[in-house]
Formats: structure tokens, C-alpha cells, sequence
């Protein structure tokens, strides 16, 4: 074997591990950033790393959830997240009103909200058909509503104490937050691999029907994935609040896009079936690096989210889309009286016939 | 096989350069799958070739690469004469040469109206007065294909009946003026008898034309009656040829049942009946009886333990939706009509769509449906899974293979093993398979078999539906079903290939003759032809309810408010929702090709903002942006189709690029309209408020174009059917890039109104639109399934939608309840069609 044949083996093992662990890209992006911020600021510090990951914890809890639904295929993703996000924070520091003794209470009401609203999510999608996108808009609108009205009758409460301080503390040394989302974020990735249902998950989005008739309950899993979204989006909402020690109006608004974008950037795929929670963890830290980046380097908050778009698009563009989509698309137009008389394993001619 | 072709040419007598179209040794592989292989036809003018054969014989792919819907790998193309380049061949070149397909899974758009599918095929010719002219060539070409059909060419195709469907593909195919090669791919499945009497003219009198014609079918008595030489297709390839004159019906049926002429391609599998001891003490695991559901009709099977129990029919019999019923029966109960005793497991033949997991390798394909038996307390133990792997893949005998290999790599029959292993796995008391040899090599066939023999010899039972007759003589019984009834049941000695295809046949002959005039009878008359001209115009209109609804909001709000009409007041109230107007109807371009645009609020907020600074300050860099934006939607509807990016995450990402862009341009609330902006929306009219006539005029703007010009029909077709409009010929990345242009184009007007009417800037004022136009273009009758749009309902619902929150105002409630009451009404429209689709099913 010539040197030339030998070096090219060696870089096509290498290319084969970078498409199956596609969520090295995210990890390896995020040193970028982490770099780029300390020659911007001309600073190298482990300190600016811990704080920008305890700010990527909020969007890796919320993103572990959103990348669960967009697992689980069929167009499935949650609009809604931002809004539970508020609402959460809103009206458990409402009822928690800066008191420990509260705290119980505050921490149901937070997880009960995000409940409801996934039930509601997945009621509207999977009960009346509802396309996700807008079943989940449509109910985080609800969701908005009953924040402003909340706002608009109730006192700004305040999160207690113990959570703030919980919230805000650290465990050897290490942000618990960050430690908690470490944590979560291998918990989900292992029980997408080790789990029936989290196998089963992963089975649904690869193929519906497929699925269906290996006897996977779909609809269960699927109503699953919103409610985990939104009791996770909760969550994130109840910590951060905990963490700013208050709530505000529209303070969920960032994570609606960003939580589709670790999703998208930590390598999974968008048409479901394929997805690592290690990568969604991962590209929620580069997200949050690379806003942080734009901020130090001064950039108006205009370019920052123009960033932000684009960062989005241009993963997707070289990702490529969710061939999924199109599939779904090709099946609704397809009402014919029996299959194709093609072979079951063959590309698709129609697909062929389209740019 | 060239010989045979070779023969036929000698019997005909005709050169080479005279043949209508000449396929000569074409193969085409999918995969591993050869679908055709090798295969010649050769059609003269004025010539009728019969092909038929089994499913998958390659029979459609011939033709689709005959019609330049999929390329060929090898061989050679000859229409009318002329070689075709086969690497450039395409069905627009298909078109120009004479060549017309009528597919045996319909290609007409659902939404269009009849005469709209003809102008998708044959639009190209001419601009003024298209549609007209499109009327009058649908009715033409209608009553001269089947007169007194009663079809009229303003009816939307999927009011029409399967069969009416298959009568309009006919004609279209047939009306075009240089048509050379007609194929019609099982044209008469649908078709009633009397139908097909008709058909049978049409064809003679396109054979006098001078067309050739290849017609595929299941029916033999057509290939009796209608063609000239026959040929018989089996794995790819023709396995026997003839001049029509010379076979009989009893001939084709020992052909097809492999009597003579055939070469078995695979020895009987399997050992036959098992011993009979004790067949009536077996637990009878299915009993269905009486099931009438669907297609089918008093169907009564039962499969008892230890039993490997066939079904049998031709296409389209009702087979498939006998196994659905049988395996979803775990969930549903269907009282005494099914009882179902024990588990049961699927295996789909088609293993793309129903089989497969491609991202898995083959240990996780393997063990999906067993994992609750492998798992404790739901954690799936390893040490299990990989056994029951090793186990299983150890049974399958899968060269070459380790469990950690992608499934994609391995040849179709083993990847069906897997499939079938899956199942078997799962020690399910029965297993259904449907058609699960489809394209599997005759070895890998045998080995199937084995494990259903060795399953059932363990007290579990299989139910198993093929097109192939021979495996089926491995069964123990064997249920020939025809139109949805079981026409006999064979075991024994009777179970004969001759005896499954004759009595398969056999049905279907009863139903051609059962079948008698069903198909729509029209009166004619005056007057009544004019009530049910309007009726089949106004049938499936959605536009009425929303328009009415908005009528019903201004009677309210006029009780509650008697200023309300008042010129004044209906300026204000029409005035405040025409940008929600505009905005819908850019959404509604969006929605029309299936996607949803997530940032039309924020390209709104930008407008309004360019619109307070830039377009006040410096016009020319003001509109060079907004019309910069529109090349921007136009490119991202691009990249959408050609990425095949989620249109959702793209115009996500988009938004936050408009918004940012917004903010940059500017930061805070503020700037000024610009006065001319200003002056033109508050021009006075007489009569008519302005704002009242900006909404008509826009209304009339987005109906013309989605409903009236033929990029509206091609949009709509895309949306409902792409492939129908791929194959006509039409670039749909212009379609779909299109479709975002006209939705950029109306989201800038959209803006421009709203700094009209707020008179200052704010980036993110607008955010709310983006989901108001998607409720507002689905409470106005439209779906998001794409193609299906009523551009006045959307205007109407846009009005409603602004109404809505002036009624809540009047009413005192908190406007802080105002997007949940919008948010509740979409739920609820959506819910309550959803409810009625239920209703008209059940």
C-alpha cells in the first residue's frame, strides 16, 4: 500500500467517525469560540467559560427536550418553549413570593405548568392533527396570554431564597447547573440508546408506519416528547429565575430559535431519528459562545441576532435539510390505488425527478 | 430475450426506422434490485403491445423509462426514428416526441379542477385566453373519449370518483394533438364495463391515428380483445412473446401460472402440509367473520396454531386491507366480526417505507419489536439483546455481516431476513407478512419459508399475503379473494397454481359482468343544466363561510356600536386590518406550496422600520432595500427547495436576521412615515371608504393570481401533487421560489400599510402577524397540506381576525386575553374539521 493510498484510508476512517459523531463539530466549535472570545477580550480565562456554560445550561435543558421532539420525526418540533419558559418563571416566583416555605409549592407549580402545556401540545398535534409548528404556536399563545394576564393581576413575585442560592452555587467547585445539565444530558442520551421507549423513539422518527407495524405505540411516544419539552422548558424557567433571582415578561423569548439551533448544530438531524444529546448539550454551549463572542466584540444586538439567523441557516445549508420532510410530502401526494410496482429498496424515481 | 424481440419484428414486418418506439436492451437497477433487465419492445405505429406479467416484473419501470421519468442504465431509446439521448431524456423531451402516460397511480392534481390538470399538461401553447381555451379542449377531449361521461371540466378531480379520475388521465393523454406513444398503465382497474367499452373505441381510434399503444394490464380478457402481440415480463425481462391472434385465454392463464413457456425460477419451498394429527384440537388463533370494511365485503378466514395460511388475489382484491384490519385488531375492537387470540407481528414487503430502519445498523432493526422482552423495567439488558442477536443472526445465516453493519449495505433479501427475524423474534402466536418476498432473490425466498415452517411447527401461525403463486403453494391453505370477497379457499391437492389463477381470474370475471352501468348519468335540460352547472361550480366552494362570518362580526360589532358602519367607523375598522389583509395573503402563497413562513412577522417589523427612516430620508435606497428583500425570500424559497430545508427552522432563522436587520436599522421605537406614504392610504373616494377598496383590491389581486393565472394552477398543483408537475415539464424550484417571492412581495406591502397606519417604527411591533396570517389564511378555508387555498376566505378571515380583537375591546375584555382568544379560534376551527373529516368518514 503506497503512502498516498494509505494516508487517504486513514482520513476516510476519519471522515466516517465525523459523520457517525457528528457532535464533535459542536464541542471542537465551541473551543473556537472560547478562543475567539479571549483574543477579543484579551483575556484567557477558565472564569469566562464556566459562566458562559452555566448560561448554556438553561438552553441545553430546554434543547434536550426540543431535540426529543424533533426526534421523534413527522415534522415534530416546539414552538412553545419560550412562552412555558415565562410562564413558569412568572408564576412560580409569584407563588413562591421570595419565601423558602413556598419553595414546594413554586417547584410544582413550575413542572405542573410545563405538564399541562405538553399535554395541551400534544392533544392539539396528535388529537386533532394539528401541524406541530402551529399546534405548538398556537398553544404557546395560550400560554402567553395567561402570562400577561397573570402579570397584569398578580404582584411580581420573587423566586425563594434556598432556590437562588441552590441555583446559583457550586459543587466542587463546578456551577451546579452545569452540573445538572451534564448530567441530564447523558441520562437522555442513554436512554435514547438503552431505554425501550427511548429506542422506540428513535425507531418512530426514523420511519412512522415502520414503526407502527413493528408494534411501537406511536402516539404515546410522541405525546411523550412534548410533554418532556415542555416540563424541561419549565424547568429551565423556574432555575432561571432562580438564577436572575426574578422573572420578566418575554425573558423565554431567545429560546425558541436558539433551542432549534443546538439541536441543528449539535449534528442531529432535523427530520428526526437520528440525534445525540451530547451534540445538543454541545451546541447549546457554541450557540451561547458565539452570542457571547458577538457581544464582546461589541456588536449591536441588531447584528447579534442577524448572526444568530444566519449561523442557523448555513448549518442547515451544509447539513442538508430533512430528506424526511420531503418523503411526507411526496406520501400526502401520493393517493394512488396501490404502490409503485418498484422495488422496495429503490431510490425513489419521483425524488429523482425533482432538482 | 433479443431473439424473441427479434422474431416479433420478422412477424410484423416492418424495418427499424418504422417502429413508433423502440426500446431496445434496456436494464435498470435500484439497488441490488435489477427491475429491468435487458429488455426489448418494439411497438409499430398503429399497433397495440399487451404487457403483462406479476407484480414487480419491471413492467411500470419499463414504461417510466420509457416516458423519461427515470433514466436508464444501459441501452438504447428509438422514438418515431429518432434515438434518444438517454442521459438527457427527461418527461418534457418525453412530451415533445409523442409520448403520453396515463400512470397507474392517478398524476392528476386532487385540487384542480379538471380542466386546470389539462392546462398543466398542455399550458405551454399559448397565454391569452388559456383557460378558455383549456375548457373548451377538457370537454372536447372528454366527450370524444368517453361521450356522456356527465365529467364537467369545472369540477375539482377529487370530487370525482376513482373512475371519473381514470376517465379524465385517459383523455387528457389521449387529446394531445402530436400524441405518437400512448402507455396506459392498468387503465381499467377503475373503470366500470361500460367504461371500458368505450375505451376499447378510443383506442381503436387512436390506432387509426396511427398511435402505437402499450397497454398494461391484469385483465386478460383486455389482452384478448385489445392488442395486437402480447408480451409476458417476469423479473425484468421478457419471458414470452406472441402475435395476439395466436394465444387463447387458457393458453395466457398456463403462461401466467408458469404451465408452459415459463421457466420455474425456484423450486417449491418448504415440506408441504404438515402431518394432519390433531388439526381440529389447534387453538384457533384468528376468526373473522362477516367482515365487511373498507373494499372488503363478507370476508370469513380463520387461522388456527400451527397453520401457515395464504391469501391470494389480484391486485387491489382487498388483501392489504385484510392484514391491516387483522394486526391493528390488537388495539381495536371489532366484536364478533374478528377475534384475535394472542400477539401478532407485521412484516411489510415494503421494506423502504414499512421495513426499514436506515439509520440503524442491523442489530438495532433487528431487535425493535422484541425489546419489551428483552428489557427490565424498561432498560433493555444488554447481555439479552445481544444475545437474541447473536441467536438470530446465527438463524438467518447473513454472510458477510456483524450486527454493527448499516442495514443499507446488505442485498434486499437479507435485509427482508432481518425484517422477517424482527417479527418472528418477537414469538408472537401469529405473524402476518405482506408480500414479503417482493424483489428477494429465489434462494433467500426458500429460506423465508423455512422459518415460517420452523415457527409454526412451534405452535405459532403465519398469515401471509403473495403475488407470487408458487410460494404460496407452501401454505397449508390458501384464500383466493377477489373485489373484497373470498371467492374460494384451497387446500390439498386443490392448491394448484392452475387452480389459484384460474380462480382469481374467475372472480374477476364475475365482477366485469356484475358491473353494469354505474356511472354518473346527467340529465340535460335548460335550466336544470344551468342549477347544476352553478352546482358543481359552488360544490366544495370555501369561501362562503368565512365571508359570511365577516358579515355576521359587523352585525355584531354594528348592535354594539352603532358608529361602527358609519363611513368613518368602517374606514378605521377595515383600515386597522389591512396589513393582517396583505399579510395573509402572503402567507397564504407559503401555505399553498405546504411550507409556513415563521418570519413574515419580522420581515413586517423591517418594512416598518425601512419604511420610517430610510424610505423617508432616501426613497431610492429605501425601495432598492424593500425590493432586496423580496430577492431574499425568492432565495431562501431556493434554498428550501434544492437543500430540502425544514421551510420552518429556515424562515425561523430568517426571522431573527429580519429582526436583527431591524434593530440595526433602528434601535428603538420611533421615526417618521414618510407624508407620501401617508397621503396615498388616506386619499378620500367617494362612496367607497379607501381602506374598504384597498382590502377589495387586494382580495382581487391575490385571487387572480393563485386562482386565475397559470402560475396560480401551477402553484396549487405543486402544493397537492409535485410530481404531477415535475413530470408535466415544469421547473418546480421556479414554482416554489416563486411561491416566497410573491410572499415577500405582499409581506413588504403588508409593512408599507402598517407604517401607514401606526405612522412610527419598531422593530418587533410586528412580531404577531406571523402567527395571525397563518390563522388567518386557515380560518379562511384553506389547509396546510398544501394546494388547497381560497384566497377571498383568507382575506375574509384576516378581517375577521382584526374584528375579533375590536369586538373583544367593546366587549371590555382584557386585551391581554386577545392572543389566546386568536390562538383558541385556530385550535377550534382546526378542531372542529378535523371532527367533520371524522364524520364524513365514519
Amino acid at each position: 500500500m503506497s503512502t498516498s493510498s494509505r494516508i487517504e484510508t486513514a482520513w476516510a476512517k476519519r471522515g466516517s467517525f465525523l459523520t457517525r459523531a457528528p457532535w464533535v463539530w459542536a464541542i471542537l466549535g465551541s473551543l473556537i469560540a472560547w478562543v475567539a472570545i479571549g483574543v477579543v477580550t484579551q483575556r484567557f480565562s477558565l472564569g469566562s467559560l464556566t459562566i458562559n456554560a452555566t448560561a448554556a445550561s438553561f438552553l441545553a435543558f430546554v434543547a434536550l427536550g426540543q431535540m426529543l421532539v424533533i426526534t421523534g420525526g413527522g415534522g415534530g418540533i416546539d414552538l412553545s418553549v419560550p412562552f412555558v419558559i415565562t410562564l413558569s418563571a412568572y408564576w412560580s416566583s409569584g407563588v413562591m413570593n421570595g419565601s423558602n416555605a413556598r419553595l414546594g409549592t413554586g417547584i410544582a407549580v413550575a413542572l405542573g405548568l410545563g405538564l399541562v402545556v405538553g399535554l395541551t401540545n400534544a392533544a392539539v398535534i396528535l388529537g386533532l392533527g394539528m401541524p406541530p409548528i402551529v399546534g405548538t404556536l398556537a398553544v404557546g399563545f395560550l400560554a402567553d396570554s395567561a402570562v400577561n394576564v397573570y402579570a397584569s393581576h398578580a404582584t411580581q413575585g420573587a423566586p425563594s431564597p434556598a432556590l437562588a442560592e441552590f441555583v446559583r452555587g457550586t459543587f466542587l467547585g463546578i456551577p451546579r447547573l452545569v452540573e445538572i445539565a451534564v448530567v441530564l444530558t447523558i441520562a437522555v442520551g442513554l436512554g435514547m440508546r438503552w431505554l425501550v421507549r427511548g429506542r422506540q423513539l428513535v425507531a418512530v422518527g426514523q420511519g412512522e408506519q415502520a414503526a407502527r407495524l413493528s408494534g411501537v405505540p406511536v402516539g404515546v411516544i410522541r405525546a411523550g416528547t412534548y410533554l418532556a419539552s415542555s416540563v424541561l422548558a419549565g424547568f429551565a424557567g423556574l432555575t432561571l429565575a432562580g438564577y436572575n433571582n426574578s422573572a420578566f415578561l418575554n425573558m423565554g423569548r431567545p429560546y425558541q430559535l436558539a433551542s432549534i439551533g443546538a439541536v441543528v448544530l449539535g449534528g442531529s438531524l432535523i427530520a428526526g431519528g437520528r440525534s445525540t444529546a451530547v451534540g445538543t448539550a454541545g451546541g447549546a454551549l457554541f450557540l451561547t459562545l458565539v452570542l457571547t463572542l458577538m457581544q464582546s466584540s461589541k456588536l449591536d444586538i441588531g447584528i447579534q441576532n442577524v448572526g444568530e439567523g444566519i449561523l442557523i441557516i448555513a448549518v442547515l445549508l451544509v447539513a442538508g435539510g430533512g430528506a424526511g420532510a420531503e418523503a411526507r410530502r411526496r406520501g400526502r401526494s401520493r393517493r394512488g390505488r396501490r404502490g409503485a410496482e418498484v422495488p422496495a429498496d429503490a431510490a425513489d424515481p419521483a425524488g429523482g425527478a425533482r432538482p | 430475450m433479443s431473439s424473441e424481440s427479434e422474431t416479433v419484428r420478422e412477424s410484423t414486418e416492418i424495418g427499424v426506422a418504422a417502429w413508433a418506439i423502440d426500446v431496445d436492451r434496456v436494464s435498470k437497477t435500484f439497488g441490488v434490485t435489477k427491475a429491468v433487465n435487458d429488455m426489448s419492445l418494439s411497438v409499430a405505429p398503429g399497433h397495440v403491445v399487451g404487457v403483462i406479467g406479476p407484480n414487480g416484473a419491471g413492467k411500470s419501470t419499463l414504461m417510466r423509462l420509457a416516458a423519461g421519468e427515470v433514466p436508464a442504465d444501459t441501452g438504447r431509446l428509438t422514438i418515431g426514428g429518432e434515438p434518444v439521448d438517454l442521459s438527457r431524456f427527461s418527461p418534457r423531451l418525453a412530451h415533445e416526441r409523442g409520448v403520453r402516460t396515463v400512470h397507474q397511480e392517478l398524476s392528476l392534481c386532487t385540487n384542480l379542477r379538471v380542466f386546470e390538470n389539462f392546462l398543466v399538461e398542455f399550458g405551454r401553447e399559448r397565454r391569452v385566453g388559456l383557460r378558455a381555451a383549456m375548457k373548451e379542449r377538457s370537454a372536447a377531449a372528454l366527450e370524444l373519449a368517453f361521450p356522456g361521461s356527465g365529467i364537467s371540466p369545472d369540477s375539482e378531480v377529487s370530487r370525482l370518483s376513482l373512475a371519473q379520475q381514470q376517465m379524465v388521465e385517459i383523455a387528457r393523454a389521449v387529446s394531445s394533438a402530436d400524441l405518437r406513444v400512448l402507455i396506459l398503465d392498468e387503465p381499467t382497474s377503475a373503470l366500470p364495463a361500460d367504461r371500458v367499452e368505450q375505451l376499447r373505441d378510443l383506442l381503436a381510434t387512436v390506432r387509426s391515428r396511427g398511435v402505437a399503444t402499450v397497454l398494461i394490464t391484469h385483465r386478460l380478457t383486455e389482452v384478448l380483445d385489445l392488442t395486437d402481440n402480447v408480451v409476458v415480463m417476469r423479473n425484468g425481462s421478457a419471458v414470452w412473446r406472441s402475435a395476439t391472434a395466436d394465444v387463447t385465454r387458457e393458453q395466457l392463464v398456463a403462461i401466467m401460472s408458469g404451465g408452459s413457456g415459463f421457466e420455474v425460477a425456484e423450486a417449491t419451498p418448504g415440506t408441504g402440509p404438515e402431518a394432519d394429527d390433531g388439526t381440529t384440537g389447534r387453538r384457533r388463533l384468528l376468526e373473522v367473520s362477516g367482515l365487511t370494511r373498507g373494499p372488503l365485503r363478507d370476508v370469513k378466514v380463520h387461522v388456527d396454531a400451527g397453520e401457515i395460511v395464504g391469501i391470494y388475489g389480484l391486485e387491489g382484491s382487498g388483501q392489504r386491507e385484510l392484514l391491516r384490519t387483522v394486526f391493528d385488531a390488537r388495539r381495536r375492537d371489532h366484536g364478533s366480526t374478528l377475534r384475535l387470540d394472542g400477539e401478532v407481528a407485521f412484516v411489510s414487503g415494503d421494506r423502504r417505507r414499512e421495513g426499514l430502519f436506515p439509520l440503524w445498523p442491523i442489530a438495532g432493526n433487528l431487535t425493535l419489536s422484541s425489546l419489551p422482552r428483552l428489557a427490565r423495567g424498561g432498560v433493555i439488558r444488554r447481555a439479552s439483546e445481544n444475545s437474541f442477536i447473536d441467536h438470530w443472526l446465527t438463524r438467518l445465516a447473513v454472510k458477510t455481516a456483524g450486527p454493527d453493519d448499516p442495514i443499507t449495505a446488505l442485498s434486499g433479501g437479507n435485509q427482508q431476513k432481518v425484517v422477517i427475524a424482527r417479527a418472528l423474534g418477537t414469538e408472537a402466536d401469529l405473524v402476518i407478512l405482506d408480500d414479503p418476498t417482493r424483489g428477494v432473490d429465489p434462494r433467500t425466498k426458500g429460506e423465508v419459508f423455512e422459518l415460517l415452517r420452523e415457527s409454526a411447527r412451534h405452535g405459532r401461525a403465519g398469515l401471509i399475503y403473495s403475488t407470487e403463486e408458487l410460494e404460496l403453494l407452501a401454505c397449508d391453505r390458501v384464500y383466493v379473494l377477489s373485489a373484497g370477497a373470498v371467492v374460494a379457499e384451497l387446500s390439498g391437492d386443490q392448491l394448484t397454481r392452475e387452480n389459484l389463477v384460474a380462480a382469481a381470474f374467475r372472480g374477476q370475471r364475475q365482477l366485469d359482468a356484475s358491473t353494469t352501468l354505474a356511472s354518473g348519468v346527467t340529465p340535460a335540460g335548460g335550466l336544470r343544466r344551468l342549477a347544476s352547472g352553478v352546482r358543481t361550480r359552488m360544490r366544495g366552494q370555501r369561501w362562503p363561510v368565512p365571508v359570511v362570518v365577516v358579515l355576521i362580526m359587523l352585525a355584531v360589532l354594528q348592535m354594539l356600536n352603532h358608529d361602527v358602519l358609519a363611513s368613518d367607523g368602517l374606514n378605521l375598522l377595515i383600515g386597522s386590518s389591512l396589513p393582517l389583509v396583505l399579510a395573509a395573503i402572503a402567507q397564504m402563497f407559503v401555505v399553498a406550496v405546504g411550507d409556513i413562513d415563521l418570519g413574515l412577522g419580522s420581515l413586517l417589523g423591517l418594512v416598518n422600520v425601512i419604511g420610517v427612516t430610510w424610505l423617508t430620508k432616501n426613497p431610492v435606497l429605501g425601495a432598492l432595500s424593500l425590493v432586496a428583500a423580496v430577492l431574499v425570500y425568492m432565495l431562501l424559497g431556493a434554498l428550501v427547495h434544492l437543500r430540502r430545508l425544514p421551510a420552518i427552522v429556515a424562515t425561523l432563522g430568517a426571522s431573527f436576521v429580519w429582526l436583527g436587520l431591524a434593530l440595526t436599522v433602528l434601535p428603538t421605537v420611533g421615526g417618521e412615515a414618510p407624508a407620501w406614504l401617508i397621503d396615498i392610504y388616506s386619499l378620500r373616494f367617494p362612496l367607497v371608504p379607501e381602506p374598504v377598496l384597498l382590502t377589495a383590491v387586494a382580495a382581487a389581486t391575490g385571487w387572480w393570481v393563485m386562482m386565475r393565472t397559470r402560475f396560480g394552477v401551477l402553484l396549487r398543483g405543486f402544493g397537492n401533487n409535485s410530481v404531477a408537475i415535475s413530470t408535466a415539464g415544469w421547473s418546480t424550484l421556479a414554482i416554489r421560489s416563486s411561491a416566497f417571492g410573491f410572499a415577500g412581495a405582499f409581506g413588504v406591502l403588508a409593512g408599507l400599510v402598517l407604517t401607514a397606519v401606526t405612522t412610527s417604527g419598531d422593530a418587533s411591533a410586528a412580531q404577531s402577524y406571523t402567527l395571525l396570517s397563518v390563522t388567518a389564511v386557515i380560518i379562511g378555508g384553506s389547509e396546510f397540506v398544501g394546494g388547497v387555498v381560497e384566497p377571498v376566505g383568507v382575506v375574509a378571515g384576516a378581517v375577521t381576525l382584526s374584528l375579533v380583537g375590536v369586538l373583544l375591546s367593546l366587549l371590555g375584555v382584557d386585551p391581554n386575553f386577545t392572543a389566546a382568544v386568536e390562538g383558541l379560534i385556530l385550535i377550534l376551527v382546526l378542531a372542529g374539521r378535523s371532527l367533520a373529516r371524522k364524520v364524513r368518514t365514519s
